[in-house]
């Protein structure tokens, strides 16, 4: 038995952004990303709906993951995972106006692309896709304790990175927010 | 600014309470400070809010990415590839398949058959089968979901009546029903699985129903058990082969008047096989006999084993048995009312090693293949730390297969030799012990071949401790003294990051390479999947065709994610790469995984305590590359139920309920046995398989139990049990079926006292029969007391008492076993029970 088709479009509508969002930055390849989404949604159809509709989302991330894993695999040429693999902004280039960036998509996704790739991933699957520390903790294979540690991390990061403009913003009465 | 570690786990405590992911203790250990009034509160609240501030900045920017932001999306092929993919299909199943396939054939079949001229159950089913086919899969589809949920539903109610047990009669009632619903179901599988079985042999030119005829097997008079050797069987199906010398046993239920007739269990087993074993030949029923009742009861056997096999708790049936006799009242009550007593106190103990099966149900099981030396390495470990090992980590088949001491390999090109010996059963003397034993063929000797090595390295924090990391890197250090010129050597360390240990290029390579395995410090996370993902790359890319590549994890497993580094390691066996694990660490929860992997990756698996075991372990590495004699390999067991009431297959782990194998459910237990597994060159396992024997006390009480008309199997045929092997040669053709018979008498026949065995009492001196049954029996005793060490408190000088014959009789490793036994029975009279 396979999963019901109309479930299916339901999936592919909820999931195909998210999804593709995620393929991309594994994969940084827009047609890899979209190859590796079909291969998630073909796999879908050979599910069960009963078992993994309480999971669904974990379960499309984890395959998702590991089929953008495989493409890597095949198409890529050799290099270290340790390599940097976006290209990381210069520290020393600060916004033209804090406040812009504050305000604007590129400001936050920016400075997450200078953060190490497990830390960009894990903060994705937080706040972008929603998902908790342990549906994360199953799609990157990372204990609990490490995804809370990465996000951690990465949100402390991410602070310091906007201090100046969460300071602009204290200035106007807002909360810094930056760690002490 | 740097922090301290501590303060970033507290920092990163904080940052998981304000985003909700904190529960319990940890979540009311902060409550408890924001409501301390203390000026750490007061910060601590602060933090709390710029952290939920900030983080709905980040979501939000994050969000706007996905809904407005650009993004790929599918492409119109790929959406309709999709809804193609979705689209409901008319599933042409391999029953269907079967029975259209043998439509023309079924008339003819069940002539040559010599079945009587009036339609009997079997041959009406087959027509009906067939007829339903015609109808359409997705009634028949239908019929089997229907019985498969009324079958679930009443396993349900009937664990739960089990549980209570309160009621044997309704126990037997609930069974009877569960069987009836299933029979039909059972019988069309059984039709149409055996008319598949048959056209497939006229496909190859074979006579259906002309069996290979069984060859006496030689036998030691001298002994008291017999040894049947394993001979080739001709390259057709073995299902006809091994169906011959029970073919009118088989029969028997075909012609049964009371309707009862049932269909082959392991019909229902088949589709069970995973997808590599598919090509081989089916493993079909030799007895077509009585499969819906065995379906109905395994799964309910495994919740209360005693009611429908016999008067003892059947997982182990000594043990309790044994320690009932002690106790009391309750395995002294003979019949009906000692069964209810016993079934009330067998607990969850008795479940782990799996439930005798009726043979006339399930004539046909799987033998588990052991691999690696993890559970003795545990077993001396724990002995070593003065605890018995966790009865989870007790493999029994690993265990007796350790113990089995040189085994003689086949003869020719034959991939293996197997011996079947029968003997006492020194826990039961109205059971008998049936030992199983497999050699390889040896690898061939010729000049060692280049090889290719890629070490995966786990440096996480798990790796850190003596007993650990520093294990690894001394395996690893000696390892890259032992290579040759010509042979290649990666090393991947798997921690936050993965790398590749750059060792530069040119003369000081191998040095340098040590050194940098030698700094190497454990922290961090464990990403034991992107390290061989990375591995696999390497390996890949510097593939030695004519080499031996390997691919060699090295890691303590915990945190890791069987599933993630199985998929990781998939390409692996695509260019022939074998995958092999040394795993260190003392608390081993994943050990079953990393064994898993290595046994996947038709690897070696080594459990690595020592120093000295470290550079043993990595040099066999190279002396002894994996070598796959037999893929897909499948040890089917086949029990002759003329002969055999029940049995039960020692250390079957697959017989705890809810086992599962690829493709769903199967009947838990014997048949999940029959997944697929490798055999490598030189390996030798020995499995036990415990018959209790038609005629024997318990099998005639079972048999006065049952209210309705029980099945009389004609005593033909004179084999006890066969073994047969199958599976795929290293190029990927299927190996001509080796098939094992035994076929002896065993001199101590039912009603009469086995004078050497005394039940329950201390001393036991050894049991009859040949020194290899009782040294395989004496260990399994052994092993079977470490998983139940609560049962079998009392047990412990009988145990002591056949290590110390089967040593006297010239077990390889006796002296180890006395040792190791008494020190387990020592601690196990101590405080240091687990």
């Amino acid at each position: 038995m396979s999963a019901p088709a109309d479930w299916i479009e339901k999936c592919v509508e909820r999931f195909e952004r998210p999804l593709t969002a995620y393929a991309w930055r594994l994969l940084g390849d827009a047609d890899d990303a979209r190859d590796a989404v079909q291969d998630t949604f073909l796999r879908l159809c050979r599910q069960e709906q009963g078992a993994i509709e309480d999971r669904l989302a974990e379960w499309l991330f984890t395959v998702c993951r590991n089929c953008a894993i495989d493409r890597m695999r095949k198409d890529r040429p050799m290099h270290s995972l340790s390599e940097p693999q976006l290209a990381e902004p210069s520290p020393a280039a600060p916004p033209s106006s804090a406040m812009e960036q504050a305000e604007t998509l590129d400001g936050v996704l920016t400075a997450l692309s200078a953060l190490p790739p497990n830390q960009q991933e894990c903060i994705r699957l937080k706040f972008q896709q929603g998902l908790s520390y342990q549906e994360i903790s199953g799609i990157t294979q990372l204990s609990v304790t490490n995804v809370g540690y990465l996000i951690h991390m990465g949100i402390k990061s991410l602070r310091a990175r906007f201090a100046p403009v969460l300071a602009a913003n204290a200035g106007s009465g807002m909360d810094t927010g930056v760690p002490s | 600014m740097t922090t301290s570690p501590k303060q970033d786990h507290d920092d990163a405590l904080i940052t998981a309470y304000a985003l909700g992911e904190l529960s319990g203790s940890q979540r009311d250990e902060i409550e408890r400070l924001l409501a301390s009034g203390t000026p750490a509160a007061a910060a601590a609240q602060r933090e709390i809010a710029r952290i939920r501030d900030f983080s709905a900045l980040i979501a939000r920017d994050l969000l706007a990415e996905v809904e407005v932001g650009p993004l790929p999306v599918l492409s119109d092929k790929q959406r309709a590839a999709i809804a193609r993919a979705a689209r409901p299909r008319v599933i042409v199943g391999w029953r269907t398949l079967a029975a259209l396939a043998s439509a023309g054939l079924a008339a003819g079949v069940l002539i040559l058959l010599g079945l009587p001229g009036d339609a009997p159950p079997a041959a009406s089913t087959a027509s009906s089968a067939v007829a339903k086919s015609a109808e359409g899969d997705e009634r028949l589809d239908a019929v089997n979901q229907l019985h498969e949920r009324q079958l679930s539903e009443r396993q349900k109610d009937l664990s739960l009546q089990v549980q209570a047990a309160s009621a044997q009669p309704a126990i037997n009632e609930a069974l009877r029903a569960a069987e009836k619903k299933t029979a039909r179901r059972a019988e069309l599988e059984q039709a149409t699985d055996q008319l598949a079985d048959r056209k497939r042999v006229l496909a190859l030119g074979g006579k259906p129903g002309a069996a290979t005829p069984a060859s006496p097997a030689p036998q030691d008079a001298a002994e008291r058990s017999a040894v049947a050797l394993a001979e080739p069987a001709p390259a057709v199906p073995a299902s006809s082969s091994v169906a011959a010398p029970f073919a009118q046993a088989a029969g028997a239920p075909l012609a049964r008047a009371d309707g009862r007739a049932k269909g082959a269990l392991t019909a229902s087993a088949a589709p069970t096989v995973p997808a590599a074993a598919a090509a081989l030949p089916p493993v079909s029923a030799p007895f077509a006999a009585a499969p819906a009742l065995a379906a109905a009861v395994r799964p309910a056997a495994a919740a209360a084993p005693a009611p429908m096999l016999s008067g003892k708790a059947p997982a182990r049936p000594v043990a309790h048995a044994d320690k009932a006799a002690a106790a009391g009242p309750p395995a002294a009550a003979a019949g009906q009312g000692g069964e209810l007593k016993e079934l009330a106190s067998a607990g969850p103990p008795t479940q782990q090693d799996g439930t005798p099966v009726l043979a006339a149900g399930m004539p046909v099981s799987g033998i588990p293949i052991p691999h690696g030396n993890a559970a003795i390495a545990t077993l001396r470990r724990c002995l070593d730390a003065g605890t018995l090992p966790p009865a989870a980590l007790v493999d029994l088949p690993q265990l007796i297969s350790a113990w089995s001491g040189p085994l003689a390999g086949p003869l020719g090109d034959a991939p293996a030799a197997m011996t079947i010996s029968v003997g006492d059963c020194p826990w039961d003397a109205s059971h008998q012990l049936a030992r199983i034993a497999v050699r390889t063929r040896a690898a061939a000797p010729s000049a060692p071949p280049a090889e290719q090595i890629v070490l995966v390295i786990d440096a996480s924090a798990a790796m850190a401790g003596d007993e650990r990391l520093p294990l690894i890197q001394r395996g690893a250090e000696h390892l890259l003294t032992q290579l040759r010129g010509g042979d290649q050597v990666a090393v991947v360390v798997a921690a936050d990051q993965v790398r590749v240990l750059d060792a530069g290029s040119g003369i000081g390579q191998r040095a340098r390479l040590r050194a940098g395995i030698a700094a190497l410090a454990a922290g961090g996370s464990a990403r034991i999947a992107d390290g061989i993902e990375l591995a696999t790359r390497i390996a890949h890319d510097h593939l030695l065709p004519l080499g031996v590549n390997q691919v060699i994890l090295c890691s303590a497993g915990q945190g890791m994610a069987g599933s993630a580094v199985a998929l990781a390691a998939q390409p692996l066996a695509q260019d022939g790469i074998s995958l092999s694990v040394m795993a260190v660490g003392h608390d081993h929860p994943e050990q079953g995984v990393l064994e898993g992997l290595a046994a996947k990756g038709h690897g070696r698996f080594a459990y690595i305590t020592t120093a000295a075991a470290a550079e043993q372990q990595f040099a066999a590495l190279l002396a002894l590359p994996p070598l796959v004699v037999v893929r897909d390999a499948v040890l089917q067991l086949a029990i002759n139920p003329a002969r055999v009431a029940s049995y039960h297959v020692l250390g079957d782990s697959s017989a705890e309920p809810g086992a599962m194998v690829a493709g769903g459910a199967s009947p838990a237990g014997a048949a999940a046995a029959l997944r697929p597994d490798v055999l490598t060159a030189d390996q030798q396992l020995v499995a036990l398989v415990e018959l209790v024997p038609v005629g024997s006390p318990e099998a005639v009480a079972r048999e006065a139990n049952k209210t309705d008309e029980p099945a009389r199997l004609e005593a033909q045929g004179v084999e006890l049990i066969s073994v047969t092997l199958r599976g795929l040669d290293s190029a990927g053709t299927p190996i001509a079926p080796l098939v094992a018979r035994f076929a002896g008498a065993v001199e101590h026949g039912f009603g009469a006292e086995a004078p050497s065995i005394s039940r329950g009492s201390a001393g036991h001196t050894a049991a009859a029969g040949s020194a290899s049954v009782a040294g395989s029996a004496a260990v399994a005793d052994f092993a079977l007391a470490l998983s139940h060490p609560r049962e079998s408190q009392g047990l412990w000088p009988r145990i002591l008492g056949e290590a110390r014959a089967a040593s006297r009789g010239g077990l390889a490793g006796g002296e180890e076993l006395v040792e190791l036994v008494t020190r387990a029975s020592q601690l196990s009279s101590g405080a240091h029970m687990p």
